[in-house]
């Protein structure tokens, strides 16, 4: 329902939902909303930051998107056109320019292939050209990302965890993707890596211009490749603004919340009693009434426990949704 | 140094495996005093973790070897203690709490039932009494309904409510002197890292513990060590109190370090983060050069050749490097 700032948006979601139905031996079936209702748009070669805590379908959102999951609700255009129900050779020519990277460079290679299988592989399901051209892009893109192409007949496990990483983002950008979904992206790796990896990400981006949606728990990684960030808190987008305007002045509480609990790499910055939210996530499988995060927050009212709050936008690009802040 | 609660000498830990030595901790000299914090800080197989087994005596041997080196606890050699004695020190004077409190809980004991063990082993309490007891730090560290919880299992428990009844363990003892925190916060959202670390801090200023804390993450040593030793691949490369570190790093490790966090000052608002080329060398086949050399930008010959006897910037600020950062260069 938000208003549009971008004429055509290169990716948008309209009221996203994805269930999970968890059933075991002793209870009946209930359902989780992992994303429970989540729009956003993404212009051709943005950076959008999705924050939030373990358990608020950040995940499920970016799989959700590249229809890895099927949505239970809502739809999401592509350029512009209806992807939901699109299906075979018409997903996958979707499927070509949009790509992810996982978070572990451990588990999301196969430990049985050489590198330059592993790398060529969507070229050779595209059919990206005979046999040379794949092998010349291969190398390439192997390059690109500071691989020598040498390496190209080793197996995963003798590379380390940032050079894995840099093989998982040297296979997402073979095809030239005009959207790449990254997931946790550098959150298994060591700083000094990390700091190599992002770097590397926005030379790629720089270079190829293509747009990103970057999911993380560490909200200074996404401060610092973002221009927009996405606060979500079980299953719902609870504040979207720019970064600059976010980190300035968050409005919703959990989003100031989670701002105040990051610790700053500045000892002089020590403050003696910081404002530290209380509690614990509740369970994603049976979410508080009214605004999920009212038993934490401190401006909770009545109306907090027994309605929603709609996002709504406060100014241009900036949405928020709290009774209190935004008041509906 | 008057008030020394640990103190570490030429500490040398190696591991015998199949494919030759590693040489996790080398020559590690270190000292906490009664009541301060002290962060120990480096990337993963820089030896932090191994540092904190060898002063619980846990580092499993075989493969593991102390090589050389003294640790003593207010004046006690723990290394040469008897079996016997250190247990008793371990869990009562010495504490430790780990990254995933899943994993060293045990899962099919109530929780107050993992630390009324604590009091009936070391202080010979019976059961009903220790389990009271166990129901009073449950309250210290602020866990509600305490009496309630206490007969939970750990699986009916989040991960920060674990986390606060490993340290209700770990604080279940008559003088906790030192409390090894390994990594408490890594796997914790970070709402509820920030309740965590509060309630470290809170609680060291009540019982008056040193807190030897070991993590990778600088904004959690920003928020709370008074000190910093800084380890690279088994070598402590600089040590320094808390701003003067972060103020002035002499080591070029630090500094890259520093640099490579996001929420680092340099790297607001700028188009690339500082970041330190390569990676970790691997620590089979360390010579006896200075490990950082092959990244460092300040790398001259006779960094490949020995490592570094320590000096001194000032009273407490010690770094081991031929070619340090200029002390005045990073003031801001």
């Amino acid at each position: 329902m938000s208003a549009e700032h971008n004429p055509t948006p290169l990716l948008a979601a309209r009221d996203i939902r994805k269930n999970f139905i968890i059933k075991d031996d002793r209870s009946p079936a209930q359902t989780l909303k992992a994303v429970d209702g989540v729009s956003l748009e993404i212009a051709p070669g943005e950076v959008v930051g999705v924050v939030g805590e373990s358990g608020c379908g950040k995940s499920t959102l970016g799989k959700t998107i590249m229809r890895m999951y099927e949505p239970d609700g809502g739809s999401l255009l592509w350029k512009g056109e209806d992807m939901t129900g699109v299906s075979g050779t018409d997903l996958k020519t979707i499927r070509k320019d949009m790509q992810m990277i996982f978070q572990d460079p451990y588990s999301s290679l196969n430990p049985r292939k050489k590198v330059k299988d592993i790398i060529s592989q969507p070229l050779r399901v595209h059919a990206q050209g005979d046999k040379e051209e794949i092998a010349r892009r291969t190398e390439e893109v192997m390059r690109e990302v500071g691989i020598n192409p040498v390496y190209g007949r080793r197996y995963p496990h003798q590379f380390s965890g940032g050079q894995r990483q840099r093989i998982g983002i040297a296979r997402a950008l073979a095809l030239e993707p005009d959207f790449v979904v990254c997931d946790e992206a550098v959150s298994a790796l060591d700083v000094s890596i990390q700091a190599q990896i992002l770097n590397l990400l926005l030379d790629l981006k720089d270079k190829h211009g293509f747009a990103n949606l970057f999911i993380s728990h560490d909200l200074s990684v996404v401060e610092f490749i973002s221009q927009r960030i996405l606060v979500m808190y079980l299953g719902r987008i609870v504040e979207k603004a720019p970064k600059v305007e976010l980190m300035a002045e968050p409005l919703h509480p959990y989003t100031r919340a989670l701002l105040a609990a990051f610790p700053t790499a500045d000892p002089s910055k020590r403050s003696a009693k910081k404002q530290i939210v209380v509690g614990d996530v509740p369970s994603p499988l049976n979410p508080p009434t009214g605004c999920h995060f009212h038993p934490r927050c401190p401006l909770a009212t009545d109306r907090c426990r027994e309605a929603y709050p709609p996002l709504v936008e406060v100014s241009p690009g900036r949405e928020v949704s709290c009774w209190e802040v935004s008041g509906g | 140094m008057t008030d020394e609660l640990l103190g570490i000498d030429n500490l040398s830990v190696s591991f015998h495996t199949r494919r030759g030595v590693v040489k996790a901790v080398r020559n590690l000299n270190l000292n906490i005093r009664e009541g301060e914090t002290l962060a120990l800080v480096g990337e993963s197989g820089c030896g932090k973790s191994v540092t904190a087994h060898a002063i619980t005596r846990l580092v499993p041997m075989p493969p593991g070897v102390i090589e050389s080196g003294i640790i003593r606890f207010r004046g006690t050699d723990l290394l040469s203690l008897p079996e016997k004695d250190m247990r008793s020190l371990r869990g009562s004077k010495i504490s430790m709490i780990f990254q995933e409190p899943m994993t060293s809980l045990n899962p099919v004991f109530t929780i107050g039932a993992q630390i009324a063990e604590v009091f009936i082993t070391h202080e010979k309490l019976g059961k009903k009494e220790a389990f009271t007891r166990a129901v009073e730090l449950l309250d210290l560290v602020k866990i509600p309904d305490p009496a309630k919880r206490a007969k939970s299992y750990p699986h009916q428990l989040s991960g920060g409510m674990r986390q606060r009844a490993m340290i209700a363990m770990a604080l279940a003892s008559p003088e906790p002197g030192l409390m090894i925190a390994d990594e408490p916060t890594t796997a914790l959202d970070v709402t509820i890292q920030a309740q965590i670390l509060q309630l470290l801090s809170e609680l060291k200023e009540r019982v008056g513990m040193a807190l030897l804390l070991i993590t990778h993450d600088m904004g959690v040593v920003a928020e709370t060590a008074d000190r910093v030793a800084v380890m690279y691949a088994g070598r402590k490369v600089e040590d320094a109190p808390v701003e003067e570190l972060f103020a002035n790093p002499r080591h070029p490790y630090t500094a890259g370090l520093l640099g490579c966090q996001c929420s680092a000052p340099s790297n607001q608002n700028a188009a690339r983060l500082t970041s330190i080329n390569g990676s970790v060398p691997d620590l089979l086949t360390l010579g006896e050069g200075c490990p950082f050399a092959n990244r460092c930008d300040n790398v001259k010959s006779e960094c490949m050749e020995s490592f570094p006897d320590s000096s001194m910037a000032g009273e407490e600020h010690e770094f081991s490097c031929h070619n340090p950062i200029s002390g005045s260069g990073a003031s801001s």
